[in-house]
């Protein structure tokens, strides 16, 4: 998937929904950001979801000089601090993009004015927001339940591209360990084997 | 909030004709303590309110309970990701108390989408209300010590110390029972209702 428009094509896949989606399209800004740019910046309110169809980003906390990464976000993927962009309240994260990367945007206002207009939308929109929901509590489920071990283990298995694309201490911050625990899951993994993945 | 319908209109205002048809479909029953309203292995197939009661979600991992969530009076509770899947949960949700509940199945539901389409938005800001609240605990788990956690829950929701047992406390932390007590006595107090 290379664009925001197929995305949301998806979700309402009926004849009747082309009219809609040249509608929603007109709404959609494609912007270039270059590396280290921002795309979110803390204590600011997320006003824009974008969707990265080139490069990747990082979005972080900065927790007593502390940074943790909660997200890295690829090709295909939508970014944005969906709890400020939901609520409307400043954020306390920050999107970063790791590499030059190229973002398709939708503004908080021309959604909501989307969302109004048209009836297909509400149901992209709810469809939307249920796979977002899904892919949070998978991982909600597995930091509170799983060992560094296993989310070490499921990230290797189910996003392999991070290790290839994102700095390790990154990697370590995003699985709640540091760099150090980091090397030392991997050590014991190559002495002694895979954990059990319950 | 003592009704299903109640969280639906939240979102539906000036609407009563869709709040009318959506009533139709909502079923009450009543569910006895220890009864489960999901078994693991079975698709999610009604999301769930609760107007009386409590029950809990958890896994079993290797014969080892691990408590996902507790509901209380005016929550929603269902396997949400089975239900928008319709694929088999690996959750059990089994009654704290005897419950009166009210279910909205799957299948009527889809049927609403299509009748008033509408209730897309309901379920949409419905979910984003879920969504917030999971990552929210998602950060507490990746960032927060056990402590902190703890201390979070005693201020966010006392009600569980005095309406659930302390090991199911103690798992839904992500702590062992014995952890929890050490991290009480490091804390220094009990919670309300101690």
């Amino acid at each position: 998937m290379n664009h925001f428009i197929e995305l949301i094509g998806r979700c309402i896949p009926g004849p009747g929904s082309k009219a809609v989606l040249e509608e929603v399209k007109s709404f959609i800004k494609e912007r270039g950001l270059f590396r280290n740019d921002f795309l979110l910046q803390a204590d600011t309110v997320c006003k824009k979801i974008s969707f990265v169809s080139k490069g990747a980003c990082i979005k972080y906390r900065n927790r007593d000089g502390k940074e943790e990464v909660t997200e890295f976000y690829l090709e295909g993927m939508l970014t944005g601090d969906y709890v400020s962009f939901i609520k409307q309240e400043p954020s306390e994260h920050y999107i970063r993009a790791l590499e030059d990367s190229v973002v398709e945007e939708i503004s908080y206002t021309d959604l909501n004015y989307l969302y109004s207009m048209y009836p297909l939308m509400e149901q992209a929109g709810r469809i939307l927001s249920q796979q977002t929901y899904c892919k949070v509590i998978t991982r909600m489920l597995s930091y509170q339940n799983d060992s560094p071990e296993i989310r070490y283990q499921k990230l290797v298995e189910e996003r392999s591209i991070l290790f290839q694309r994102v700095p390790q201490y990154l990697i370590a911050s995003f699985l709640g360990v540091t760099p150090v625990g980091l090397s030392k899951i991997r050590k014991r993994l190559q002495d002694n084997g895979p954990a059990k993945i319950g | 909030m003592n009704h299903f319908i109640e969280v639906i209109a939240q979102f539906i205002q000036g609407e009563e004709a869709v709040l009318e048809t959506v009533k139709t479909f909502i079923k009450p029953r009543s569910v006895k303590k220890n009864d489960f309203l999901l078994q693991a292995g079975s698709i999610c197939k009604k999301a769930t309110f609760v107007n009386k009661g409590s029950c809990y979600m958890y896994r079993d991992v290797d014969g080892k309970e691990e408590v996902i969530e507790f509901y209380f009076e005016g929550m929603l509770n269902s396997d949400y990701v089975s239900f928008i899947r319709q694929e088999p949960s690996t959750q059990y949700i089994r009654a704290l108390e005897d419950m009166e509940i009210e279910d909205l199945s799957y299948d009527d539901l889809e049927y609403l989408y299509a009748k008033v389409p509408s209730i897309n938005r309901a379920v949409r800001m419905i979910t984003e209300g879920l969504y917030c609240g999971i990552t929210k605990r998602m950060l507490s788990y990746q960032n927060d010590s056990p402590e902190v956690r703890y201390q979070k829950l005693v201020d966010q929701r006392p009600v569980l110390f005095q309406r659930v047992p302390q090991y199911l406390v103690a798992s839904f932390l992500g702590v062992t029972a014995v952890g929890l007590s050490k991290i009480r006595k490091r804390i220094g107090h009990a919670p309300a209702g101690h």
